[in-house]
C-alpha cells in the first residue's frame, strides 16, 4: 500500500514532467524537432517531440494504473505485493527510458529489462498454468523481437550492397512488430493480456505495444532508403492486422482475450495510417501523408485513454466477480453502475463512433485514405480503396465486437451466482476508469488544439512538401466533428434529464420483458455474447478455425442439450508451433555432436575458425565507401 | 458548384423534412394496400400513432439498466444530426465540412449501435437474435455504403456531402452511364437494409423470430416508441433524400420547381419502396449477406469503369 502510494507519486511526477517538458519545446520556440535536447553528452540520451509523444501515455497510463494497483492487489499478501511493486516500477522505469535512448546499445539494454520486468508481471499468477505459458510465450516474443532488433542495429551500421538495403528495415518492421502485435507476431498478446493483472494489461496495451511503434518511427523509417518498402509493408501489415484483430476479438468469451485482440486491430489501424503517410510521402501526395501520420498519432493517444480504462474496467469486474468469462457474467450495470457506465462509454467510444474521441482518429485516417483515392494513381488508389472497405469493415465488427462485450457483461440478467452477488468496487478502482474518462472526454474536446502542437513533428515525417496541407487545416476539420460530438453529449444529457422528470410526473411504470408468456423469465432465455456474435462467425468460419460441438436433444424427454462453439488463433496452431516443433526436432540432431570429448569441441571450434577465416579472406569484400545518406535528404526526396 | 448558397431556404427544406419524414411510412402503406386491394390504413397514420404514443407514460423491464431508456433519445438525435449533412434539394448545407459524409455514417452508425444494446439491455432472447442480425448485416451495409462514398468521391474530388452530392458530378459527360445505375442500384439496396425493409427485414411480421428491427423494439412503449418511429422515418427520409440527389435532373428550372421536383422524387421512391415490398417475399437470412457482397461487387466494378472507361 505504501509503496503503491510511493510508485504511483513517481509515475505522477513523471507523468508533470512530461507534459511540462512537451509544453517547455514546443509551446513558445516553435519546437523544432531536429533540435533533439541531449539528456547526458556522450552516451546517446536524448529527448525530441517524438519521445515525449510517445512518453505521454506511458506517464499516464503509470500513474493511472499504479493507483489502480492498490486497490486490485488488496487481499495479496506482502510477499506478492512488493514482488509486483518491484517489477511493476522498474517495468514503467524502462518504458520511460525507452524513448530517450539513442545509440543501439543503450536502447536494447532498456528495451530487454522492459520484457523482462514486464515477463515477471505477466506470470504474477504462477500457479495457474495458462499464466506460465503465457509468459513462457511472452518470453520467447520477446526474445525473438530483440534478436531482430540486435541484427537489425547490426545491418544498419555495417556496409551493405545496393540491393541489401532492405534488410535493415524488414527486420526492424519484425523485430519492433512483435512487441506492437503485427499480424502473425501477435500470438503473445490474446494471450499474456489475461494472464496479467489488470493494471499490467492496461499499461502493456495501452504504452507498452505502441513503443513498437516507435521503435519503428525512429529507427526504421528515417534509415535507409527503403521509405516505399516500409509504406506498403506498413499498410499491408496494418490492413491485415486491423481485419485480423477484429475477426479474432469477436468470439472471445475472456473481456480481456478480446480486449487484447481487439488492441491487435487498433495497432493495425494505427499501422496502416503509418504507411498510408509514409507512401503519401513516397508517392508525393502531401495531403494523405499529413492526414495519415496525424491520425495515427490520434488515434495512438485516443487508444492508450480508451484500452487502459477498459482494462481497469474489466479488472473491477474481476475483483468483484472473481471471473472474466462473459458467459458467466450479466447484468453488472445494475449492480456496479460506476464502473459499467464508464466501461460501455469507452467501449462505445473505442468502436470508433461519433460522440467518443477514438472516431476523431479514425475521422482523419478515412481522409487520408480517401486522399489517396482522389489525387493518387494505381497502386496507391486501390490500396486507399482498400483501406477505407477495410476501416469500414472493421468498424462495423468493432461495433459488434464492444456490443457484445457491453451486453453481456453489464446488460440483461446475471448468469451466474457471482455476478448476481457483484457489488460496486472500492472508490480508488473506480475512480481510475472514470478518471481516464474524463482524460477521453478532454480528448474529444482539445484534440484540434493537441494536434498543432505535434506541428514541427507532423511537418518532418510528412515532408516539406506538404506545406500546402497544413497542421492548423487538420485542426479545423477535426473541429466540427469534435464540436458536433460535445453538442450530441450534451443534448443528449438535457433530453435524458427532461424525459426522467416527464416519466417522474406520468408515474412510468416497472414491466417484465416480453418473453410471449411464459411467467418467470429467466436468465437462461438471454442471449449470450457467442450467440450474439454467432451469424458474423459463420461468416469468417474459415479464419477462425471454428469448431462447434452440439449435443442434440434426444428421446421424448431430453435431460441435456448443449451447444459449444469454438475457435482458435490459426497464427500459433497453423504457423509457430509446426515451426518450433520442427525446429526442436532438428536441434535434436544435432545432440550427435555433443560427444564429451575436449579434443572433438576444440577441433570443431578451431575448423569453425578457419572456415570464416577463407570465408573472410576471399569471399568478403568491402566496397562501400559512401557513408549513410543524411535523414532530410531521404525525406524531402 | 450548382448549389444555391441560401441558408434560409436550407433550413426551411429541413423543417419541412422532419415534417414530412412520417408520410414516407404512410406512402408505403398505402402503396402496399393498392397491391393486395385493400383501402389500407390512412396516410397520415404514423403522426396519428405518434401522438397518441407521446402521451402515455412509459414502461420499463425491471432486468433493464438505463441503456434502455437512453438509446432512442440519443438514436433520434444522432439521426437529427446527420440529417444537418444532407443538402436540402439544391440548397447547400450550412454546416456542410469537409469529411462530413464520415460523420454522416458514422452518426447512424451510433443509432444503430444504442438500438443493439438497448436491444440486449431487456434480455429477451428475441431481442438478442434481432441485435445479432442486424451487427451482421450491417457490417457489409457499411463496406457498400462506404465503396458508394468512394466512387461519388472520386468523381466530385471531395468528401464533403453536400459537394459529392452535387447536381451536377453524375450526369457530368464522361461518366458512364452503367456504373451511375450500378451505384444507384447498389443504394437502393442498402436503404433497404439499413431501414429494415423487405426483402431484408419484414417490418409488419407478426412472429418474433423472423423479425430483426421490430424484434429489438418488442420492449418498447410509450413516448419511447414514438421516438423509435420518428427515428425510423427519419432515417428513410435521409436515405432517400441522398438517392434523390444523386440522380436529380441537372437542368432544373427555378427553386421552387428544384424544390418541389426534390420533394416529389423522395416520395416517388417510397413509391418504389412500396412496389418492391408488394411483389416480393422476405430472403432466408443467409441469401442477405450475398446480395450485400453482389451489391458490393457492383459498386467496385462501378469504380473501375470510372477509372479506366
Amino acid at each position: 500500500m505504501k509503496i503503491g502510494s510511493c510508485s504511483a507519486i513517481v509515475s505522477m511526477s513523471a507523468l508533470l514532467l512530461t507534459l511540462l517538458v512537451l509544453v517547455r519545446t514546443m509551446g513558445f520556440t516553435g519546437g523544432p524537432w531536429d533540435e533533439t535536447q541531449l539528456l547526458f553528452h556522450g552516451i546517446g540520451v536524448a529527448y525530441d517531440l517524438l519521445s515525449l509523444l510517445f512518453l505521454l501515455p506511458v506517464a499516464l497510463l503509470g500513474l493511472v494504473a499504479a493507483i489502480h494497483s492498490i486497490g486490485y492487489l488488496h487481499g495479496h499478501g506482502a510477499a506478492r505485493s512488493g514482488l509486483y511493486w518491484f517489477f511493476y516500477n522498474l517495468t514503467l522505469a524502462a518504458m520511460l527510458m525507452v524513448p530517450l535512448m539513442r545509440s543501439a546499445p543503450l536502447f536494447l539494454l532498456t528495451w530487454e529489462v522492459m520484457g523482462i520486468a514486464s515477463f515477471a508481471l505477466v506470470i504474477f499468477d504462477w500457479d495457474a498454468a495458462a499464466s506460465r505459458r503465457a509468459g513462457w510465450i511472452y518470453l520467447l516474443a520477446c526474445h525473438a523481437g530483440a534478436a531482430f532488433l540486435i541484427m537489425m542495429f547490426v545491418a544498419d551500421s555495417s556496409p551493405l550492397s545496393p540491393g541489401m538495403l532492405w534488410l535493415p528495415a524488414v527486420l526492424g518492421i519484425i523485430g519492433f512488430g512483435l512487441k506492437a502485435g503485427f499480424p502473425l507476431l501477435h500470438v503473445w498478446l490474446p494471450s499474456a493480456h489475461p494472464a496479467a493483472p489488470a493494471p499490467v494489461s492496461a499499461v502493456m496495451s495501452g504504452a507498452m505495444i505502441k513503443l513498437g511503434l516507435y521503435g519503428i518511427l525512429r529507427f526504421v523509417l528515417f534509415s535507409g532508403d527503403t521509405l516505399l518498402l516500409c509504406g506498403w509493408l506498413l499498410a499491408i501489415l496494418g490492413l491485415i492486422g486491423a481485419l485480423l484483430g477484429i475477426v479474432l476479438a469477436l468470439p472471445q468469451r475472456n473481456i480481456k482475450t478480446l480486449l487484447a485482440y481487439s488492441s491487435i486491430e487498433n495497432i493495425g489501424i494505427m499501422t496502416m495510417a503509418y504507411g498510408l503517410g509514409v507512401l503519401g510521402v513516397a508517392y508525393d501526395v502531401p495531403g494523405m501523408a499529413i492526414l495519415g501520420f496525424s491520425g495515427a498519432l490520434l488515434h495512438m493517444f485516443n487508444h492508450a485513454a480508451l484500452k487502459g480504462a477498459l482494462f481497469l474496467g474489466a479488472g473491477a469486474v474481476y475483483r468483484a466477480t472473481g471471473t472474466l468469462n462473459m458467459e458467466k457474467l450479466g447484468g453488472l450495470m445494475k449492480r456496479m453502475p460506476w464502473t459499467g457506465g464508464a466501461f460501455a462509454a469507452n467501449a462505445l467510444s473505442l468502436s470508433g463512433l461519433p460522440p467518443g474521441n477514438a472516431f476523431l482518429g479514425e475521422f482523419l485516417i478515412y481522409a487520408a485514405a480517401f486522399n489517396g483515392v482522389i489525387n493518387g494513381h494505381g497502386p496507391l488508389r486501390a490500396l486507399s480503396l482498400l483501406c477505407i472497405i477495410t476501416l469500414a469493415t472493421v468498424g462495423g465488427l468493432a461495433v459488434a465486437a464492444y456490443a457484445k462485450v457491453i451486453s453481456a457483461v453489464f446488460l440483461g440478467e446475471p448468469r451466474s451466482d457471482c455476478a448476481a452477488k457483484a457489488r460496486e468496487v472500492s472508490w480508488t478502482m473506480c475512480g481510475c476508469t472514470l478518471a481516464l474518462l474524463l482524460v477521453n472526454l478532454c480528448l474529444l474536446f482539445l484534440a484540434p488544439y493537441i494536434l498543432p502542437m505535434f506541428t514541427p513533428l507532423l511537418t518532418r515525417l510528412a515532408g516539406e512538401s506538404a506545406a500546402g496541407f497544413t497542421v492548423p487545416d487538420i485542426a479545423l476539420l477535426l473541429s466540427m466533428p469534435s464540436i458536433l460530438s460535445l453538442f450530441l453529449i450534451g443534448v443528449s444529457a438535457t433530453a435524458i434529464r427532461w424525459r426522467q422528470r416527464l416519466g417522474a410526473r406520468r408515474q412510468d411504470v416497472e414491466g417484465v420483458t416480453w418473453d410471449c408468456g411464459y411467467a418467470a423469465p429467466s436468465a437462461r432465455m438471454e442471449y449470450t455474447g457467442t450467440a450474439f456474435a454467432q451469424p458474423l462467425l459463420d461468416a469468417f468460419a474459415s479464419v477462425l478455425k471454428l469448431r462447434r460441438q452440439l449435443q442434440r436433444p434426444e428421446a421424448l424427454f431430453p435431460r441435456e442439450i448443449r451447444a459449444d462453439l469454438n475457435s482458435q488463433d490459426r497464427a500459433l496452431s497453423s504457423v509457430w508451433q509446426p515451426l518450433f516443433g520442427r525446429f526442436g526436432r532438428l536441434a535434436i540432431k544435432t545432440h550427435s555432436m555433443q560427444s564429451g570429448f575436449l579434443h572433438a569441441y576444440i577441433l570443431t571450434m578451431v575448423l569453425a575458425l578457419v572456415v570464416m577465416l577463407v570465408w573472410g579472406m576471399f569471399c568478403h569484400r568491402v566496397d562501400r565507401p559512401t557513408p549513410p545518406t543524411a535523414v532530410t535528404e531521404e525525406i524531402s526526396k | 458548384m450548382m448549389y444555391n448558397v441560401n441558408h434560409g431556404f436550407w433550413w426551411a427544406m429541413f423543417l419541412a423534412s422532419l415534417l414530412l419524414a412520417p408520410l414516407l411510412f404512410g406512402i408505403i402503406n398505402k402503396v402496399k394496400a393498392f397491391f393486395a386491394g385493400r383501402r389500407g390504413p390512412r396516410l397520415l397514420q404514423l403522426y396519428y400513432d405518434m401522438f397518441k404514443l407521446s402521451r402515455k407514460a412509459g414502461i420499463f423491464s425491471r432486468t433493464t439498466s438505463g441503456v434502455l431508456q437512453l438509446a432512442p433519445i440519443m438514436s433520434l438525435l444522432a439521426t437529427i444530426m446527420a440529417m444537418l449533412f444532407v443538402p436540402g434539394g439544391l440548397f447547400r448545407s450550412p454546416l456542410a465540412f469537409g469529411g462530413d459524409v464520415i460523420f454522416f455514417c458514422y452518426l447512424l452508425g451510433l443509432s444503430r449501435m444504442l438500438t443493439i444494446l438497448a436491444a440486449m439491455d431487456t434480455g429477451s432472447s428475441f431481442a438478442g437474435m434481432g441485435a445479432s442480425r442486424e451487427a451482421h448485416f450491417s457490417v457489409l451495409a457499411e463496406a457498400v455504403l462506404f465503396a458508394i462514398v468512394i466512387f461519388l468521391a472520386i468523381v466530385a474530388r471531395s468528401i464533403c456531402l453536400s459537394d459529392l452530392l452535387s447536381p451536377l458530378s453524375l450526369v457530368t459527360p464522361g461518366i458512364s452511364v452503367p456504373a451511375v445505375l450500378l451505384v444507384a442500384g447498389a443504394f437502393f439496396i442498402v436503404i433497404l437494409v439499413e431501414n429494415c425493409r423487405l426483402p431484408f427485414d419484414d417490418p409488419e411480421t407478426h412472429l418474433e423470430l423472423t423479425m430483426i428491427h421490430e424484434a429489438m423494439i418488442l420492449d418498447y412503449a410509450g413516448p419511447e416508441l414514438a421516438m423509435i418511429h420518428y427515428t425510423a422515418s427519419l432515417k428513410l427520409w435521409s436515405f432517400c433524400a441522398v438517392l434523390t440527389l444523386l440522380l436529380l435532373p441537372q437542368r432544373v428550372a427555378g427553386p421552387l420547381t428544384g424544390m418541389l421536383l426534390y420533394l416529389a422524387l423522395i416520395m416517388v421512391f417510397a413509391v418504389g419502396i412500396g412496389v418492391v415490398e408488394s411483389i416480393m417475399a422476405r430472403y432466408r437470412f443467409l441469401k442477405v449477406p450475398h446480395l450485400l457482397v453482389g451489391s458490393l461487387a457492383a459498386v467496385l466494378t462501378a469504380v473501375l469503369l470510372l477509372l479506366f472507361f
